[in-house]
């Protein structure tokens, strides 16, 4: 049984189909990609996994399970976690707390228990710092953990989005466009740290325009034009097909591969 | 890490400023002020939780003040009921209200929050000024003591203590919630909402039951003040109430509990104040306003921190 399947998924804005019928199965454990030109609806898929759009027909099955009629938050709970394309870091808290607040969500406490301070109010605050701690040092923002989160540079609110996605302990990691802004020596590492979190079992999906990052790290990639599945395949396979050259790398390609 | 440092020190603080105060205050008038701060602070650090950190807006919660000293002053005036168990049933009628009225009207964004905010808030003081069966209108009505196993609790230097009393659980209250997962997420929902939804925060449900915390905070504030002033009126229900309560939470510093306490210390002190002034007290008491936030534009408490945090450095 795949991870994540999307069933005849379909999404209108007014006149415009951003997904039409999209079928795709993803398996666990792998690291899967998801390009296309821009406007092929890959932002609106990651919205459809995670619910914060809802589709106008079709399902999304997570472990087999229909999730469709599913909030976001949800979702999350059932491990689907996400990072955005245009940043969504809580600017009022510190970097810590961003980090914090998503470990809150494996041990939740109650409004009263908060209130009255109960022991476990303590002990969950004391597990979601240390958790939390250790994730910062993961995506390398160790030197940031105390700071307000609105001081950090721009490369380093997107390894604070990853750090808070994985802090809800995910076994689907979504990233939108992870690589976008960075320069090239920020890109390797966030290629790096990609790997890394592969190798620890959670399945991730990519959404990205660095076609070298996408071709350097997907096992499987899923080319999308105008909301439809274009191809499935490698990398190998993805650069080869002339669909996708036509439709997608067209004559940018040629400088793409060649740079990979 | 400011949040996980213990909070004793603040609130120690906050009580010996609290013991302190009356030696220093001249006559029992101003023991009267110094309570109504008290109060006050009760209904702006709860206010607080929900505007300050959670990020909604509310233009309606001295209806629930109200609500809160009219359920005091009735059913311990009309039905002889015992004052705390008045005091318990109006919390718990207006968190009832609060939840009922909470789903639909939180849906709602920006403007258009104040505005369902600021019509609940109008439509309770309607019906206390019209209930006057029961309320007595627009005149008012007296409240009696309240008892408390079988102690008449009168006098002004007590309710002084009532008050600082209340107002300094309200905060450790306050503080603990902030410092804690449910607090952490009423943040997150301030910073975005998608994104908290995304961690697995029900932003809906949060903003609910801060809400609902808010408005018992206001109730239980305004059942004290019944029982302390022994009248009440519905101007206490009143549009510019509400307002006032916005103003003491932004003038002190959104997202300060302690902030809070200083907006609503300063508020009520500053008409009292400038009373002497006659024609110009308003004008003076806009331009202090005004002058707070062109100088200390995230309220008085963070800003002044942020200077403080600044010169350590």
């Amino acid at each position: 049984m795949s991870l994540l399947e999307l069933a005849g998924l379909t999404k209108r804005f007014g006149g415009v189909t951003a997904v039409d019928g999209l079928d795709v199965a993803i398996e666990a454990g792998r690291i899967h990609s998801i390009i296309g030109p821009n406007g092929a609806g890959k932002t609106t898929i990651l919205n459809l996994i995670t619910g914060v759009e809802r589709p106008d027909r079709g399902q999304v099955l997570l472990d087999g399970a229909d999730v469709t009629g599913l909030r976001s938050f949800e979702r999350a709970r059932r491990g689907v976690a996400r990072t955005f394309q245009n940043l969504q870091v809580f600017l009022n808290m510190s970097a810590l707390e961003n980090v914090m607040a998503g470990c809150d969500r494996l041990s939740p406490v109650g409004l009263l228990a908060a209130l009255a301070r109960l022991p476990r109010v303590r002990r969950a605050n004391r597990a979601a710092t240390a958790r939390a701690l250790e994730l910062i040092d993961f995506v390398g923002l160790a030197e940031w953990r105390d700071a307000a989160a609105a001081e950090l540079p721009y490369g380093a609110l997107k390894r604070l989005e990853i750090a808070r996605a994985l802090a809800t302990g995910p076994t689907l990691l979504l990233l939108d466009e992870p690589a976008a802004g960075l320069n090239a020596r920020e890109t390797a590492a966030i290629r790096d740290l990609i790997q890394a979190l592969a190798r620890t079992g959670i399945t991730v999906v990519l959404v990205e325009h660095d076609m070298r990052l996408v071709m350097g790290v997907s096992d499987h990639i899923l080319v999308v034009d105008q909301g439809r599945r274009l191809m499935v395949g490698t990398a190998a396979e993805v650069r080869a097909d002339p669909r996708v050259i036509q439709a997608y790398l067209g004559t940018a390609g040629a400088g793409v591969t060649g740079a990979a | 890490m400011s949040l996980t440092r213990p909070h004793t020190r603040g609130l120690l603080a906050l009580g010996a400023i609290a013991v302190i105060l009356p030696l220093l205050l001249p006559n029992p008038f101003y023991v009267d002020v110094a309570t109504k701060i008290w109060l006050n602070a009760i209904v702006c650090v709860g206010l607080n939780l929900l505007v300050g950190y959670a990020g909604q807006i509310s233009l309606g919660h001295a209806g629930f003040y109200a609500l809160g000293a009219y359920a005091s002053a009735v059913l311990t005036g009309v039905y002889g009921w015992p004052g705390l168990g008045a005091l318990a049933a109006g919390a718990a009628g207006v968190g009832l209200i609060a939840f009922g009225v909470a789903r639909p009207i939180l849906k709602l964004k920006g403007h258009y929050l104040a505005m369902a905010t600021l019509g609940l808030g109008i439509i309770i003081a309607i019906v206390l000024n019209r209930e006057i069966g029961l309320t007595g209108g627009p005149d008012g009505r007296a409240v009696p003591p309240l008892t408390v196993f079988g102690v008449r609790l009168v006098g002004g230097a007590l309710w002084y203590w009532i008050a600082a009393g209340a107002m300094l659980l309200a905060v450790a209250l306050a503080l603990n919630l902030i410092d804690s997962p449910p607090g952490r997420a009423l943040r997150a929902l301030h910073g975005s909402e998608v994104a908290a939804e995304a961690i697995g925060i029900d932003a809906t449900r949060a903003k609910v039951a801060v809400f609902v915390l808010s408005a018992v905070f206001a109730s239980v504030a305004g059942s004290l003040y019944a029982h302390a002033d022994r009248f009440v009126t519905p101007a206490e229900a009143g549009f510019l109430r509400s307002v006032e309560f916005v103003t003491m939470i932004v003038l002190g510093g959104l997202a300060s509990t302690y902030g809070a306490v200083l907006g609503a210390a300063l508020l009520t002190v500053l008409p009292q104040l400038l009373a002497g002034l006659a024609d110009y007290e308003h004008i003076l008491y806009g331009a202090i306003l005004m002058g707070v936030m062109i100088f200390l534009p995230h309220g008085v408490v963070p800003s002044l921190a942020a200077r403080w945090g600044r010169r350590q450095t």
